[in-house]
């Protein structure tokens, strides 16, 4: 019986380290259709001109509030790479004149915008521990997602070239093995 | 000290250094933490805000708000937390930066 | 550049294990030492870093035991962070009158993670490790290890870690 209780108890550890978002690949030639928006989501991607739009989108019964940020690995030559990102859709507010400036396409008609110009300063580091790196974040900041479909936009307002991440949810999937499928992208 | 930590009789010592690491494991790791004040803000001012959109249309306006609510995804490890709790305290900023005639319920 | 770091010193065990063969140890392969000193060579492969982790190992048995304490404390740089190590274990290294000496050892580790503006990070966890070093003489030997370990508290975590040695039993 004790040693069935300890069998269970380790088999909990695997359960404990598969929590983590789910690892996906952003193409800017391709919109991300997030199939789940309940499961959340590690998004990777490369700036190679800096002119680039990424769009993710996503459909949902309802509306729902998740976190979101946007990263960039913590190395000397992306120090100056802050790509922004844009939560758009029907029922989302209204952006300020400098925002909707700065936004990387018009708005469709009747869309909003939660907006994050990734300005803070001194520069957020995040350190992530499931793959074991240092980057700096925008900070996760609470968004409520329209019922229907959105977007999130993901740009480069200064034209910086490199990496960079897109998180949203709070670790609720499980398929992170999936980073294994390239390696190179999500852990280098 | 060395009382507790010497292993009960008749067990074998893997399984005993698995109970150990497994129960510092759900000790140090598996334990969930409370709601953050900023987060139980936020979700109050959330449905305030929705109550208030339901009010005016006639439609019911419902957000899901389970990661934030107490015992929810958010709360599952210290982790998990602190990042939750900052983009609570980040969302409600703009929204009281941004909307004059918030419900009293956003209020600081 | 870095590929050429983690294959020289893979190349060099190698070309010791050669050499190895050609001239083989005493009858018996192992000097009568307590200690051994260990210079690993180590890539993380998770949260990239490479670099050394010298160990110093004790044989708290008698001459032919397989018992060592381990004691080893790491330096390894990556493209984001500099990884400090400690660890603290267990390790049985078998057939030690024998050129090749299988090891598997556990123990706990305290890890360390630098950056330049933000706390250090610091996580607290397991390990496992298994091996084989190859002697050249009584007292050297080469070989390789893998460690795996697990990081319980100071964010969840797990890490794969090779590395190649060169050790000296004092």
């Amino acid at each position: 019986m004790r040693r069935a209780l300890v069998l269970a108890a380790l088999l909990l550890l695997p359960e404990r380290l598969a929590v983590a978002h789910t690892p996906g690949k952003l193409l800017a030639s391709t919109p991300y259709e997030v199939r789940n928006p309940a499961d959340s989501y590690a998004l990777f991607g490369v700036f190679h001109t800096g002119a680039e739009r990424f769009v993710v989108k996503l459909a949902h019964a309802t509306r729902f509030a998740a976190p979101v940020e946007i990263f960039v690995p913590h190395v000397d030559e992306l120090r100056r790479h802050r790509p922004a990102y844009a939560v758009v859709g029907p029922g989302l507010p209204a952006p300020s004149a400098a925002e909707l400036a700065a936004l990387p396409a018009p708005l469709p008609a009747g869309w909003g915008a939660e907006v994050e110009l990734n300005q803070v300063t001194p520069r957020p580091v995040l350190f992530e521990s499931i793959m074991r790196r240092f980057y700096w974040t925008s900070e996760p900041l609470a968004v409520v997602f329209p019922a229907g479909p959105s977007e999130i936009w993901v740009w480069s307002p200064a034209k910086t070239t490199g990496k960079f991440g897109l998180g949203f949810g709070v670790e609720e999937g499980g398929g992170y093995l999936a980073a294994l499928d390239d390696w190179s992208l999500y852990a280098y | 000290m060395a009382r507790v930590m010497q292993r009960p009789h008749g067990m074998r010592l893997p399984t005993f250094v698995g109970g150990i690491t497994a129960a510092f494991a759900a000790a140090c790791w598996g334990f969930p933490v409370d709601q953050s004040t900023e987060c139980a803000a936020y979700v109050r001012c959330i449905e305030a805000i929705d109550r208030a959109a339901s009010a005016a249309s006639g439609t019911p306006q419902v957000t899901d708000l389970d990661r934030y609510q107490d015992g929810g995804a958010c709360w599952g490890n210290p982790e998990l937390g602190k990042g939750c709790t900052t983009s609570c305290r980040r969302a409600l900023d703009r929204l009281r930066a941004r909307e004059p005639a918030l419900p009293v319920e956003c209020a600081p | 550049m870095r590929t050429s770091a983690i294959a020289r010193p893979l190349l060099a065990v190698l070309l010791a294990a050669t050499a190895a063969r050609a001239d083989p140890p005493d009858e018996c392969a192992t000097a009568p030492a307590r200690f051994t000193i260990a210079v690993p060579a180590e890539v993380t492969v998770v949260g990239l870093t490479y670099g050394l982790r010298p160990e110093v190992a004790y044989r708290p048995g008698a001459l032919g035991s397989a018992s060592r304490l381990r004691l080893a404390v790491g330096v390894l740089d990556g493209p984001d962070q500099l990884f400090v190590p400690l660890s603290l274990g267990y390790r049985a290294m078998f057939r030690g009158r024998q050129r090749v000496q299988p090891a598997v050892g556990a123990g706990v580790e305290l890890q360390h993670r630098l950056v330049s503006d933000y706390p250090a990070v610091r996580q607290y966890g397991v390990y496992v490790e298994v091996g084989v070093g190859i002697a050249a003489t009584p007292r050297l030997a080469f070989g390789l290890m893998v460690a795996i370990d697990v990081m319980l508290y100071g964010g969840p975590g797990a890490g794969l870690g090779p590395r190649v040695f060169a050790s000296w039993r004092l």
